[in-house]
C-alpha cells in the first residue's frame, strides 16, 4: 500500500506527464474548466430562461395588466382616446333610509351615492377607431386595502335621477360630444379620497394599448 | 457479478417501505385543494376572504311563495324546501354569490339558482355595501331529521372557484328548524344600518 505524502502529491502525473511542483493545481483547475465547458454553457443559457419563464414573465404580465394611471386634479382636462376628459361635479348623498322630512331619500342607511359628471368633448382630427370606456370608482384608504365599485344600473330603486343632457352609457366611438353620469352605491364616507377611474382601451379585451384617467373626488 | 452488501439491500427495502407509507398517507388532490372554513354560529358575521355571512334565521316548508319578480308564485319539492336569512357583505369589489351550500349530516346541497332577481345567489355585490335575502335549499325529506338533531353548516363563497380560498361557514342549531306549509320569499335588499 502506497503512502500518500506531501511529496508524492508534487510528483503526481497528468495524462502521464510527470508534473513540476506547483503547476499541478493550475493545470487540474484548467482541465476541470475544459471537461465541464459545454454543461456550464448550457447552464448559463437555461439559467436566466427558466428565471424570465418563473419570475420574469409573470411580473411583466402583471406590469402589462394596467397602464399608469394619468392623474387629471380638480378643473383639469385630459386627453385620450381622441377626446378631451373633464370632471364637471360630482357629489355623495347621504343615505337617510326612507322617511318624509327635507333631505330625506330611498338611500338605506350607512350608504352613500357617489356620482360624478364627466364632459367628454371630441378633439379635432380625432381617429374613429372603436374604443371601449368603462368608469370605475376606486377607494385605496380603507382597512382591507384598495375597493372599487362599478356603476349602478338600477337607479329608480334610490329615487335617483339622472340629468336631462347626460348618459350613463360611456361610448367615445361615436364622436359626438356627451356627458357621462356615473353613479355607485358605497358605504358612507367612501367619497373624500376615492377617485373615478376611466378605463379607454382600443382592444377592449385589455388596457394594454389603452388608457386609465384618474380623477380625484372630493376636496 | 457485484455483490450488494445485506446492509444495502436493507436499506434500500427500508426506502422503499418509507416511501410506501408517505405515498399511502399523501392527502388526495380533492383534500389539498379543500377551501378552507371560517366558522362561526348564527347571529354572528362569520368574514372569510372576499366576504362576510351572516344567518339570521333559517325554515323549512313543504312550498315556498315567490312575492316578487316574473316566477312562479309557488314553488312545489317533492322533499323540502330550507330557507336561510342571511347578509353578505364583500370586500374589495363587486362580486357575486357563486356558491351557497348546506351541509346535512354527511350530506352537502347546493343553493336553488333560479330564485328571479334580485336574490343572494346572483346578487351583484358593491364592496362594504350588506345585502339581505334568502337562500333556497331543496333537501329529501330524510334529511329533516337528521338537520333537527344534529343542525346544519351553511357556506357561503365569492368568487369562481372556493378552492383553496376561504368559505365562511356558519353553524345553525337545527331546534331552530320547523317544517311549516309555505315560506315567503321576498326579494334581496341592501341592509340599512345606521
Amino acid at each position: 500500500m502506497t503512502e500518500s505524502t506531501p511529496a508524492a502529491v508534487a510528483a503526481a502525473t497528468v495524462n502521464g506527464d510527470e508534473l513540476p511542483a506547483g503547476d499541478l493545481p493550475r493545470r487540474a483547475r484548467r482541465g476541470w474548466w475544459r471537461r465541464n465547458l459545454l454543461p456550464l454553457l448550457v447552464l448559463a443559457a437555461v439559467l436566466p430562461a427558466t428565471v424570465y419563464v418563473v419570475l420574469g414573465l409573470p411580473v411583466l404580465e402583471i406590469l402589462g395588466r394596467e397602464p399608469t394611471p394619468t392623474v387629471v386634479p380638480a378643473g383639469d382636462s385630459a386627453e385620450a382616446a381622441g377626446y378631451e376628459w373633464t370632471v364637471l361635479d360630482s357629489a355623495e348623498f347621504v343615505g337617510t333610509g326612507g322617511g318624509d322630512g327635507d333631505g330625506a331619500n330611498a338611500i338605506p342607511l350607512g350608504t352613500s351615492i357617489v356620482a360624478a359628471l364627466v364632459q367628454a368633448t371630441p378633439l379635432d382630427g380625432a381617429s374613429d377607431v372603436p374604443v371601449t370606456c368603462q368608469a370605475t370608482l376606486t377607494d385605496r384608504g380603507s382597512r382591507v386595502g384598495e375597493r372599487t365599485w362599478a356603476p349602478l344600473v338600477d337607479l329608480d330603486q334610490y329615487d335617483y335621477v339622472l340629468g336631462a343632457d347626460t348618459t350613463t352609457l360611456c361610448d367615445p366611438a361615436t364622436g359626438e360630444p356627451f356627458v357621462l353620469e356615473v353613479v355607485f352605491l358605497t358605504p358612507t364616507g367612501t367619497y373624500e379620497g376615492a377617485t373615478v377611474d376611466i378605463a379607454l382601451s382600443a382592444s377592449g379585451l385589455t388596457l394594454r394599448d389603452g388608457t386609465l384617467l384618474r380623477f380625484p373626488l372630493g376636496d | 457479478m457485484r455483490r450488494v452488501s445485506v446492509g444495502r439491500a436493507l436499506l434500500g427495502v427500508g426506502a422503499l417501505a418509507v416511501a410506501a407509507v408517505a405515498v399511502g398517507l399523501a392527502p388526495e388532490t380533492e383534500d389539498i385543494v379543500r377551501p378552507f372554513p371560517v366558522r362561526g354560529v348564527q347571529g354572528e358575521r362569520v368574514e372569510a376572504r372576499t366576504l362576510g355571512a351572516e344567518v339570521e334565521g333559517i325554515g323549512a316548508a313543504e312550498e315556498v311563495t315567490v312575492e316578487y319578480g316574473f316566477a312562479p308564485p309557488a314553488l312545489p319539492t317533492e322533499g323540502f324546501w330550507l330557507v336561510v336569512e342571511a347578509t353578505v357583505t364583500t370586500w374589495k369589489e363587486r362580486q357575486s354569490l357563486t356558491y351557497a351550500s348546506v351541509r346535512v349530516g354527511d350530506a352537502t346541497y347546493r343553493t336553488f339558482s333560479s330564485l328571479p332577481a334580485p336574490a343572494l345567489v346572483g346578487y351583484s355585490f358593491d364592496p362594504g355595501v350588506p345585502v339581505t335575502g334568502q337562500l333556497l335549499f331543496e333537501l329529501p325529506d330524510e334529511a329533516l331529521d337528521t338537520a333537527v338533531a344534529e343542525g346544519i353548516e351553511v357556506s357561503f363563497a365569492a368568487g369562481i372557484d372556493p378552492r383553496l380560498d376561504t368559505v365562511a361557514v356558519v353553524e345553525v342549531e337545527g331546534s331552530d328548524v320547523e317544517l311549516r306549509p309555505t315560506i315567503a320569499i321576498e326579494r334581496a335588499v341592501v341592509e340599512g344600518r345606521g
